[in-house]
């Protein structure tokens, strides 16, 4: 099965800049996507080059097995893309501008007025449909905007910085039609500067940094890659003392602190061995409270990456 | 208002819900209504202050008031409205929201070619009853009337293309790209105005293809009844404009989608703009070989050519063809890029296509001639002299000439290619590139040409420089 999106080699320069450098990457089908970097990293131009709106110096890419250069057609069907600033038909009605859209992308009228009324009560903007699009705030605008990526239903949709504009209850509401949408089997590739906005709800990461891939997976995938040994933190009731001089004897632990009836350590083998480590505190009476894995999230993932720790 | 059926050109639905809104409607009928009493009001005050002075034909004056109402509309008003409905997008940015639709290119400049005259629409819908009162009670006939409206609207979609084309060109300079059909109609205004009787004599039956010209003395008997030449044959004038601005319309058509549609990083074969070319342009020598009247005539048809070769290869295929880090990566240090033979065809056609008609005219020629036993001296003079020696004689003269043109085509393509390639040295904008390249290939050369005399003509353009000894 072909994936979601590919690329090879992908390349471009805007006068002498290098925006993108030989960018191979893989995106599988049904994941949310975040496309993390610094301004200037590329992310924009990857996604502008996706969805057929600039071409590439040189290399590939394709949106779900069809290249952007040689079907860009077909590919422009299959992607619905939010710009990061964007311009309106100010002068036409929220509703006229779905549907106009809807037309473009080929929809027969019979449907389109479904789909736009499901559309527009899915962002909370039924009772401004009859509005002009110049009377309506930034985040109308930018919710308006996002239902249009929507308009055709497509399997894949790039959003560059969609949450930016919005306040907190539509940024929530945002979030959750994500993931929605991923539930349905969208492939979504999402921009933003904000990692915490992306932590909880992006499965898939790719780094970019001066155009250049950093790295790219699953979190578990890139967490496990660059942290190696698991952080343990194990609290205790009593002993702690002496259950830090338990846990130390054990070939791949290493304690790194102790503060109180909290105990610190990074274990370097498989994660069955904190049995036996919790076998072996309560058989020398230390009284076990809780076994706490700490796993790293996305802006882990960055800080880590753009510090340069892993290659 | 729905529009229901024009939601199969998605543009034209979308400019035509903005334009016909019912307020804007009542707005724009009413402007055009107070116009059209206001022509009207001055007539009869016109036929009152002179009354008894000068007869005038009060229907007829309102007849050719409307016309040149019709033709204001048409003609100055919609190029600027068709223009800016393209060049606002690309100044606003909403231009970025076309470029992911899967809609073709033409349908969108056909949706904005469409919708766009919403105003006009409706501002001409009122204007009509007074047109057609005028020429019910003037005895003027129905085919004049139409014929001049038909002329207008043609004109019109010359000039709207065009705009079209120059929107398409100029990207984000809003004004320049509204003002063009304005410049050009107040050009070609003046550039009438000021020409004396012996130029229009000289230019003879080109002047009638003036479209106010055309337009106004098609409704006289005169004009209805006479006829160009065109490779030999009587053809009326009228219907000769009309085709010729018809071409002209689709040629800039064809050429607009083929910038637009790579702006939209949509490939394409520029192979259909060079067929409409080479078809315009042989439609051009047919209307050249027989219209003249003291110039001998294939200098004037060579002038007039050339002239019209010169915009076009120089600047348009420049700018419709594929840059030539595309078409030549070993250029550009890209050899990684993977182009098929079939894309490196694509991307050349135009340059090839017109390349090989070219040189396969100036081939025939230097072969179809020699066997015929032309004397082509004889014939030029045959023909300067007397025009009932131009059947036998017409296609071999017609064969010196298209190898004539064929040559300075093959030299001016040759030039285009090496200002795309300077163009790509430099790089500049193009117009820079354009000052640089006639300074060092043209003016240059020129200016040596004088000081040194014609026969001492060193031919400075690369092609010919490198091959000389």
């Amino acid at each position: 099965m072909d994936p979601a999106i590919k690329t090879s080699r992908l390349r471009k320069e805007y006068d002498k800049v290098i925006a993108l450098s030989a960018l191979d990457l893989e995106i599988p089908e049904g994941e949310i996507c975040g496309l993390i970097g610094p301004n200037g990293a590329g992310k924009s131009t990857l996604l502008k080059i996706l969805s057929t709106v600039i071409r590439p110096d040189f290399g590939l890419a394709s949106v779900g097995g069809f290249g952007v250069e040689t079907n860009v057609l077909e590919v422009r069907r299959r992607v619905g893309f939010m710009p990061d600033f964007f311009a309106l038909y100010e002068n036409m009605t929220a509703e006229d501008f779905l549907i106009y859209f809807a037309l473009a992308y080929g929809m027969t009228p019979d449907k389109i007025k479904p789909r736009v009324d499901e559309l527009l009560t899915l962002v909370n903007l039924t009772d401004k449909r009859n509005e002009m699009i110049s009377g309506l705030s930034r985040g109308m605008k930018q919710r308006l905007v996002f239902v249009k990526t929507l308009i055709h239903d497509p399997p894949v949709l790039l959003l560059d910085e969609p949450l930016s504009g919005l306040d907190p209850k539509a940024r929530i509401e945002m979030r959750e039609s994500l993931r929605s949408l991923k539930k349905m089997g969208k492939t979504i590739i999402v921009s933003s500067h904000i990692l915490a906005e992306l932590s909880d709800f992006c499965s898939y990461v790719v780094i970019l940094e001066k155009g250049i891939l950093r790295a790219n997976g699953t979190v578990s995938q890139i967490l496990d890659q660059i942290q190696g040994a698991l952080q343990v933190t194990i609290e205790v009731t009593n002993e702690a003392e002496k259950a830090k001089e338990i846990i130390g004897k054990f070939k791949n632990v290493s304690i790194k602190s102790g503060e109180g009836m909290l105990i610190n350590f990074s274990l370097a083998g498989e994660k069955k061995e904190l049995a036996a480590v919790n076998a072996a505190l309560v058989s020398a009476g230390v009284g076990v409270v809780a076994i706490t894995e700490k796993r790293g999230d996305i802006e882990d993932i960055y800080a880590k990456i753009s510090a340069h720790e892993v290659q | 208002m729905e529009l229901r059926p024009m939601m199969k050109i998605p543009e034209a639905w979308r400019l035509l819900r903005i334009a016909w809104r019912p307020k804007r409607i009542a707005s724009v009928a009413a402007v055009s209504l107070t116009v059209c009493l206001l022509i009207v009001g001055y007539l009869l005050l016109a036929r009152y202050v002179t009354h008894g002075a000068r007869p005038q034909n009060l229907p007829e004056s309102l007849c050719a008031a409307m016309m040149a109402y019709l033709g204001m509309l048409w003609i100055i008003i919609l190029p600027g409205q068709v223009s800016f409905s393209l060049s606002s997008e690309f100044a606003i940015g909403t231009w970025l929201f076309q470029q992911t639709t899967p809609q073709s290119v033409r349908k969108l400049l056909l949706g904005k070619l469409i919708g766009a005259a919403g105003d006009v629409y409706i501002a001409t819908a009122i204007g009509l009853p007074f047109l057609i009162v005028g020429w019910a009670m003037s005895g003027l006939t129905i085919g004049g009337v139409a014929s001049s409206c038909l002329f207008i609207f043609i004109f019109s979609m010359v000039l709207c293309t065009f705009t079209f084309y120059f929107a398409a060109m100029s990207g984000k300079r809003l004004t320049g790209s509204v003002g063009v059909s304005i410049f050009i109609l107040i050009g070609m205004l003046i550039l009438y105005a000021a020409a004396s009787d012996r130029s229009r004599q000289i230019a003879g039956s080109i002047a009638n293809l003036h479209p106010f010209i055309a337009a106004g003395s098609s409704l006289s008997k005169s004009v209805r009844t006479s006829f160009v030449y065109f490779y030999g044959r009587e053809i009326p004038t009228i219907l000769m404009a009309n085709v010729l601005y018809g071409l002209a319309a689709l040629w800039f058509f064809i050429a607009a989608e083929s910038r637009i549609r790579r702006t939209m990083t949509i490939p394409m074969s520029r192979a259909p703009l060079f067929v409409a070319f080479i078809l315009l342009e042989f439609f051009i020598i047919g209307f050249c070989l027989d219209n003249y009247v003291y110039m001998k005539w294939y200098e004037v048809s060579l002038y007039v050519f050339n002239f019209i070769n010169l915009f076009f290869l120089y600047f348009v295929i420049l700018n419709n063809s594929l840059p030539l880090s595309e078409l030549r990566p070993w250029l550009y240090h890209l050899r990684e890029r993977k182009l098929s033979t079939k894309d490196l065809f694509r991307g050349d056609a135009p340059a090839i296509f017109t390349v090989l008609v070219l040189l396969l005219i100036v081939a025939l020629g230097a072969i179809v001639l020699p066997a015929l036993r032309v004397d082509t001296d004889e014939v030029i003079y045959s023909m300067t002299g007397d025009r009932d020696h131009l059947s036998p004689l017409f296609g071999s003269v017609s064969a010196i000439v298209l190898i004539q043109i064929s040559l300075i085509l093959v030299i001016v393509l040759r030039d285009a290619f090496f200002f795309q390639a300077c163009q790509l040295y430099f790089k500049k904008g193009k117009a820079v590139a354009t000052v640089i390249y006639f300074i060092v290939f043209g003016a240059i050369p020129g200016l040596v040409a004088m000081k040194a005399g014609e026969k001492q003509f060193l031919d400075l353009s690369p092609v010919t420089a490198l091959a000389s000894p």
